[in-house]
């Protein structure tokens, strides 16, 4: 029986699993055999994740998207995705390496923080916007993450030749980012009968949407200005986190109608 | 000497503004006073200005320019970190701040500032507008999405009414409370007939559903609302906010803009799937 008492040893068998591909990865002048073993492995990661959400969500009889733990389960199944996606088509050798790093620490959050575990679905959660408003945000925020790491890799290298992967992986991220904020804002109006309240959630929300329009615009009108744009996703992706779970250790959660995530 | 007095005018212009900022933080707008037809009038004000500043005068075109619109949008996510930070108004004591920051979406500089950017996003938008290209097609979308959701939503509340009110099972209502206490009375009678419940194992509530009984002097239903399942009547939405064992907490809300801001978030949400399809040089245009 899959649940969260037994999480710990499908970590581990991610971990081995991610973190032998991201080595290989990072090994210049792969052969054929190297590069599909490290696809195979990654795949393989993938595929045991995959497993755990489809038997946790057998145990719990709904979808796992209830609790920070389980939003943060998808996060990380998004993240290796988009981690390995990314190395296929721009191959990045370091890309792997911080997309497990990023995801093993979130799964080790889910192990020390067990009491986040286990809660039942709320009826305002019983939606049929519910699970494409949660999936499309944390495919959002993984594809947004992603893009962190290659800026601040970047900006440590001074090499200004990842922004065009930047200007893509951001615009696709955005975009998931506002289809899932909007499907957010119909949802809220047959929940609570306003498209926006401007709580705590929705204006960092609003910031964080409007601080990497800002970098896309400015990348348009600014192309030049590498420095600044590499800093603008640096601040976006932090604001991206006090969106998601910062505005929680703030007192104003309380009055929050978010308050249940 | 010509270097000192460039300082002094720009910590002059800094202090001027700074003391506006604050002027306006301290000021409350009744948003009331936007109510129909002022807020029609205000959006064709938009319309117009945005017409002026995009497309006819010469001399405001600074206001459609990509740097307005990065400026702007500085500006903004500044405005909305202050209305986050007023947002903990309750952790302060009630005398430090006046009421304009109880609800800073209330403020001057709030009201002030987001019809500004309300007019820069007009202005760019019809700058763009007469150029007819293919991929001016998403940029549209997006741009006029968001600006028909903002304005509508912005100027729209003025007319929006969020009621509350208790139903029993002993007797119907005619009226309920606005958020600021005033008794509205309502088009129509509701009365409680049952509320249902179930609980999960571990003895939360797993769903709550009451049955209502709606009437007026044609029309007489029986109706069912649950929370994210409300019902709709004569413009009114009737939602179910919580459940007792012969009481039920109804929010009734009257908005009179709502297809209009999800007309906007429709368009946006064509913008959004259209963007993540064709990339980034199609989506933002140079």
């Amino acid at each position: 029986m899959i649940t969260w008492d037994n999480f710990y040893v499908f970590v581990l068998l991610i971990s081995i699993c991610w973190g032998l591909a991201s080595f290989l990865a990072l090994v210049k002048n792969q052969s054929i055999l190297f590069f599909r073993l490290l696809v195979g492995l990654q795949l393989l990661g993938i595929l045991i994740l995959s497993f755990f959400i489809i038997g946790l969500s057998y145990r719990l009889q709904r979808p796992p998207m209830q609790t920070t733990g389980e939003i943060r389960l998808w996060y990380v199944l998004f993240l290796s995705i988009v981690g390995i996606v990314t190395y296929l088509r721009w191959r990045y050798r370091w890309i792997l390496l911080f997309t497990t790093i990023m995801s093993i620490v979130f799964m080790c959050l889910n192990i020390v923080k067990p009491e986040l575990h286990n809660q039942n679905l709320m009826p305002a959660l019983q939606s049929v916007w519910f699970v494409p408003h949660v999936i499309i945000y944390m495919f959002s925020y993984s594809l947004l993450g992603c893009s962190f790491i290659i800026a601040l890799v970047g900006l440590i290298k001074q090499n200004f030749s990842y922004l065009k992967a930047c200007d893509n992986i951001v615009n696709t991220g955005l975009s998931l980012f506002f289809i899932a904020m909007l499907i957010g804002a119909v949802w809220a109006k047959e929940a609570w009968g306003h498209y926006w309240t401007w709580d705590a959630k929705e204006i960092w929300a609003a910031i964080t949407s409007l601080m990497y329009l800002l970098y896309l615009h400015f990348r348009t009108f600014q192309h030049k200005r590498h420095l600044i744009s590499y800093l603008l996703l640096i601040f976006a992706f932090f604001a991206l986190q006090m969106c998601w779970y910062g505005v929680n250790y703030f007192p104003s959660l309380r009055e929050s109608l978010h308050s249940y995530v | 000497m010509i270097k000192f007095k460039i300082y002094n005018k720009s910590i002059i212009t800094l202090g001027i503004g700074l003391f506006l900022v604050i002027a306006l933080s301290f000021i409350s707008i009744n948003t009331n006073a936007f109510a129909f037809p002022v807020n029609v009038f205000l959006l064709m004000l938009l319309v117009y200005f945005s017409f002026v500043a995009g497309r006819l005068s010469e001399r405001f075109r600074f206001f459609s320019s990509g740097k307005t619109a990065l400026l702007v949008s500085v500006y903004i996510i500044v405005l909305l970190i202050l209305h986050w930070f007023f947002y903990h108004r309750k952790n302060f004591s009630d005398s430090l701040f006046p009421d304009s920051l109880y609800d800073f979406s209330t403020s001057a500089l709030f009201v002030i500032s987001w019809l500004f950017f309300l007019f820069v996003l007009g202005a760019v938008i019809v700058r763009r507008f007469t150029i007819v290209k293919k991929n001016n097609v998403l940029f549209l979308l997006n741009h006029v999405g968001l600006w028909v959701a903002l304005s509508a939503g912005f100027l729209g509340r003025a007319d929006l009414y969020t009621m509350q009110t208790i139903v029993n099972k002993e007797y119907v209502i005619f009226q309920a409370y606005t958020e600021d206490n005033q008794k509205m009375n309502l088009p129509f009678s509701l009365g409680l007939q049952e509320i249902r419940k179930e609980h999960y194992s571990s003895g939360e509530i797993k769903t709550v559903e009451a049955d209502l009984i709606i009437k007026d002097r044609q029309y007489e239903k029986n109706v069912s609302v649950s929370v994210n399942y409300p019902y709709r009547y004569k413009g009114y939405d009737v939602y179910l906010m919580n459940a007792g064992v012969n009481a039920a907490k109804l929010q009734i809300v009257y908005d009179p803009w709502r297809y209009i801001v999800l007309l906007g978030i429709a368009i946006m949400f064509a913008g959004a799937i259209g963007a993540f399809f064709t990339g980034f040089k199609q989506s933002v245009l140079k």
